[in-house]
């Protein structure tokens, strides 16, 4: 059977809905949406435009929920990479965005260029766990009023898996889509497709601002899905206890549905969790235990109201339980530094700790190809198994005895595996950059979308 | 007679400074409105009491023992405690005489705040006068309270990609206005690099709140 476990009975998941139901009927949470606020008001919410604090009834939680689609497909410029949700089996999101990257050639951390956001979709295209693609690093060679729609057009050039990017004005909402459509020929296929979708993080505790917000809202029009992703760090921006944290988190998504949904009902939503801790020292962001335990209750929470899921945390031997849990998504590899900078090399490790979570969590298997009772009467005492016949397929059959693709057993747990791993990962990433571009875009099309960039270069100069 | 009212003054001055120590806000509160209604000697419930109670906490946390939130605790405790005694305090007999005025502020666009309050709060701990402008604070706002509070330094917090430019930007109005050369500008936040400090030509960048008050400590001795 699978490996299952459980972060909260169903008693305390009703609490988590509970709890959030007080959070948003009495405290509210903060708008900075004007557009945003308008449509809760004028749909009953208690919304005062003075302290731009909305309080959401039961009636309209319930109403968002209902009209948030529980099923849809994530597509990718690359049928072949199309990732429905639900997903069969769990995806990895590309890691972001960083402000530096990992030179592979000199080793060394330097700020990021819209070049390394192209490389690193090239890099991520290859990782087997690999489903999303955010956008990884910054284009910090790149105007600040438009390094998002930068970052966007030069992942989406990099992979051709699904993207999820980011925008910080809503300015730039229809330079996005004018990519899209480049890409795609129409706007309909735009609508159809979702090749990209946008990661909105609520501000906690509590707050919604309105750049990423109205830019998404823009974007709503054209069903590109929304992945609300909360980022609270406990201690500081959620208060210091997990079950609290999940609570927080599970109002700032809700609220967050409940706004979409308002606006374009139907809209595609991933319920998302992210979150760190304190250090309590220093007050950095730390991913560590609690994040493991907040994100498994999360996707507990999600699927009680039957969203797709999107978890932080994957990628590292520790993180096991998350996969047990079966997300659609986790997010988590290709970054160091608490997120800071991109790792190509990393990313290459990375995919192959995910890799090795999901044979665990795939747990034992017991059928007639497993049972293999016959090989143990066959050999008897003293006898061998290497030469079996079983053991010849098995050892072809990475669901049952898990062989890298990457990285040699000979590795493992050894004073210098991490070392060994590091190595071989830069050259596999090298390797990709020198090869060719996977599913490379027609030049008309490159050419298109770097004229739309210079476009937004010019029109949005000076407003961020 | 005189032993024991100096025994019921160290009491209460040990009261004052278990109350920053401890980070009891309300208590520090009560204690400072007893000081102003008994005419205590500000300078001794300052020294002996209430910035014993700070220099604890803040050696407490630089030796391990006390964490974040207890340091934040005891900082806002100090600050409720010199709001109520702010105005005898600065009066010439007053007493308290801070290591410098810091101005803290999120720039305009950005609404994230945490990084900014712990700064404060070491920046408090260890004696500076800090003012908080809160967050996504307009460019304008800021040149206005320089003018206002005329601090010292001002430090600029941005978590945000797209919100950095606007640390470049206050500094760049600062310049314009001709005021540049009377404050030190230090800047902050996640995405924030020395590069990036040296680039827009800001005084001085740090990647926590410890090395914030060397930094401010350097800048101004």
């Amino acid at each position: 059977m699978k490996l299952s476990t459980q972060a909260l009975s169903q008693e305390e998941r009703e609490l988590v809905h509970r709890r959030t139901l007080e959070i948003l009927e009495n405290v509210g949470v903060c708008i900075k949406s004007e557009r945003a606020l308008k449509a809760l008001a004028d749909h009953g919410a208690d919304v005062s435009f003075d302290t731009q604090i909305a309080k959401i009834p039961e009636r309209l939680i319930v109403q968002c929920l209902e009209t948030a689609p529980k099923s849809y497909v994530l597509g990718a410029r690359n049928p072949k990479f199309d990732f429905p949700m639900p997903a069969k089996r769990v995806g990895h999101i590309l890691d972001g965005i960083t402000t530096n990257i990992i030179d592979l050639e000199t080793g060394e951390r330097r700020p990021s260029t819209k070049e390394d956001v192209f490389n690193t979709g090239r890099v991520f295209q290859q990782m087997d766990m690999g489903a999303v693609a955010w956008s990884g690093c910054s284009a910090l060679d790149m105007p600040p009023e438009t390094h998002c729609l930068h970052e966007f057009a030069a992942i989406l050039q990099g992979t051709s898996k699904h993207i999820q990017f980011e925008l910080r004005h809503k300015g730039e909402s229809r330079y996005a889509v004018e990519i899209l459509k480049a890409v795609l020929g129409s706007e309909e296929e735009v609508k159809r497709r979702k090749i990209a979708s946008v990661l909105y993080c609520p501000i906690s505790p509590l707050t919604h601002d309105d750049s990423m917000l109205d830019a998404y809202l823009e974007l709503a029009e054209y069903d590109v899905p929304v992945n609300i992703y909360p980022c609270p760090i406990v201690g500081l921006t959620s208060p210091a206890s997990v079950f609290s944290t999940v609570c927080l988190i599970n109002a700032e998504v809700l609220s967050g549905l409940v706004i979409y949904q308002l606006i374009k009902p139907g809209l595609p939503l991933m319920y998302g969790s992210c979150s760190g801790t304190a250090d309590p020292r220093t007050g950095d962001y730390v991913d560590k235990e609690e994040s493991v335990l907040i994100s498994m209750a999360s996707r507990e929470m999600a699927k009680y109201y039957g969203l797709p899921s999107v978890l932080s945390g994957g990628g590292s031997p520790e993180t096991v339980p998350q996969y047990m849990i079966e997300p659609e998504l986790i997010d988590g590899i290709g970054t160091m530094d608490d997120g800071m900078t991109t790792d190509l090399a990393g990313m290459v490790m990375q995919n192959e700790f995910c890799c090795r979570n999901v044979r665990i969590a795939r747990g034992i298997r017991v059928d007639e190809e497993t049972d293999l009772i016959e090989e143990i009467i066959k050999q008897g005492p003293g006898g061998g198994f290497l030469g079996s016949k079983s053991t010849r397929r098995m050892f072809r059959d990475s669901s049952e005895i898990y062989v890298s693709k990457v990285f040699p057993d000979s590795f493992r747990h050894t004073a210098t595996e991490m070392e060994d791993m590091r190595r071989h990962a830069t050259e596999v990433a090298k390797a990709i950059l020198k090869g060719p571009v996977e599913d490379e875009l027609p030049q008309s099309v490159q050419m298109k979308i770097e004229e739309i960039c210079k476009m937004a270069d010019r029109d949005l100069a000076g407003l961020a | 007679m005189e032993g024991r009212k100096d025994m019921v003054m160290k009491e209460l001055l040990d009261k004052m400074r278990a109350a920053v120590l401890d980070g009891e806000e309300e208590d520090a509160v009560a204690l400072a409105k007893q000081a102003l209604a008994d005419k205590l000697d500000l300078k001794i419930v300052m020294d002996e009491g209430f910035l014993k109670g700070i220099q604890e906490a803040g050696q407490l946390f630089a030796d391990g023992e006390y964490f974040l939130p207890d340091l934040v605790c005891s900082a806002d405790a100090m600050k409720a405690a010199l709001e109520v005694l702010d105005e005898e305090l600065k009066k010439p007999a007053g007493g308290f005489t801070s290591k410098g005025k810091i101005i803290m502020t999120t720039v305009q666009g950005d609404v994230h705040d945490i990084g900014k309050i712990i700064v404060g709060a070491m920046l408090t701990a260890v004696g500076y006068e800090v003012h908080d402008l809160g967050v996504d604070v307009p460019n304008e706002e800021v040149l206005s309270a320089i003018d206002e509070i005329k601090p010292d330094v001002v430090g600029l917090s941005a978590l945000l990609t797209t919100t950095m430019i606007e640390q470049k930007n206050i500094i760049d109005m600062l310049k314009a206005s001709g005021k540049r050369n009377s404050v030190k500008v230090i800047v902050g936040g996640a995405p924030v690099t020395h590069e990036w400090a040296d680039k827009i030509g800001a005084d001085g960048y740090s990647d926590d709140a410890i090395s914030a008050v060397a930094l401010v400590d350097r800048l101004l001795s």
